[in-house]
């Protein structure tokens, strides 16, 4: 219990901190639209971009993926984020979760990936806002 | 649901600056046109709707879903024309005080508004010296 709480705190500061940020040219070239939010009026809308790295694998060594996760509001002039997952040998988008709806605010979007590190899947589900992204379970 | 904006015997117009551009006459949102139908009803002042649903807008606006509409005329006159500003302030004062509105951007007010949360967003005014976009939450 202890050892899951540790790691699902290590994954939030991971996945806000943004680190592994491509830069546009990447992005522009090797992102693929793997889901986008089912209502395009909803208060926040949200990408997810598989982005694999440039190269083939190499034996077991293969091109590490991130998914990028655009966030906006709808609007003349919305505010918009930016977030990634660590990167992994894979991830996948699998379904869309029901959000909790926040009094006066803009409640999160909450999504289920699939992650792939040396052979292992599992998946994790997130809440993302303009504030950041953050493991759920 | 959507539908047209009733022109309210004149009162309102729907003509794009662009005569070679498709007219805004379009459906859009009702909650839209009844904030708009209202306004001009309360501050009998016409206006000139030039874009609905068409034009260029933000990637995310509220334009392409029906719920924003920019106007450029307002009693006959352009936004800009410094004689018509008391004419303008009143008329934002009544689309920023509708419970429906999302956004109203102009020379004088420029707020966003989430449910009851308002936004100021006096950095926007610049960009709305020669138009009035106005955008319903639904
Ligand atoms: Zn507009």
């Amino acid at each position: 219990m202890m050892r899951k709480r540790l790691l699902a705190a290590l994954l939030a500061l991971t996945v806000t901190a943004c680190v592994h940020a491509p830069s546009l040219v990447q992005f522009a070239n090797n992102a693929e639209l793997v889901a986008q939010s089912p209502s395009p009026m909803a208060p926040l809308f949200v990408r997810l971009f598989r982005l694999q790295g440039v190269g083939e694998c190499d034996g077991p060594r293969c091109p590490e993926v991130s998914m990028q996760i655009a966030v906006s509001e709808s609007g003349e002039y919305p505010r918009q984020a930016l977030f990634a997952t660590p990167p992994a040998d894979d991830w996948q988008f699998v379904e869309w979760g029901q959000s909790p709806q926040e009094e006066g605010d803009i409640g999160p979007v909450v999504f289920t990936l699939k992650t792939t590190r040396h052979g292992v899947s599992r998946l994790l589900r997130f809440a993302v806002t303009l504030d950041g992204l953050r493991p759920l379970d | 649901m959507r539908r047209h904006i009733n022109t309210l015997n004149g009162l309102i117009t729907l003509i794009n600056d662009d005569p070679l551009a498709p007219s805004p006459d379009l459906p859009v949102s009702s909650v839209l046109a009844q904030m708009i139908e209202t306004v001009v009803k309360t501050t009998n002042l016409s206006i000139n709707i030039n874009s609905t649903t068409g034009g260029v807008h933000s990637p995310r606006s509220f334009h392409y879903h029906g719920q924003a509409l920019d106007i450029n005329r307002l009693d006959g006159k352009r936004i800009d024309d410094v004689s018509n500003g008391a004419n303008v302030q009143v008329f934002q004062q009544a689309v920023a005080a509708h419970i429906d509105v999302a956004e109203c951007f102009g020379p004088f007010i420029n707020i966003r508004k989430r449910g009851a949360q308002v936004e100021q967003r006096p950095d926007l005014r610049i960009r709305h010296v020669n138009h009035l976009h106005i955008s319903s939450q639904t």
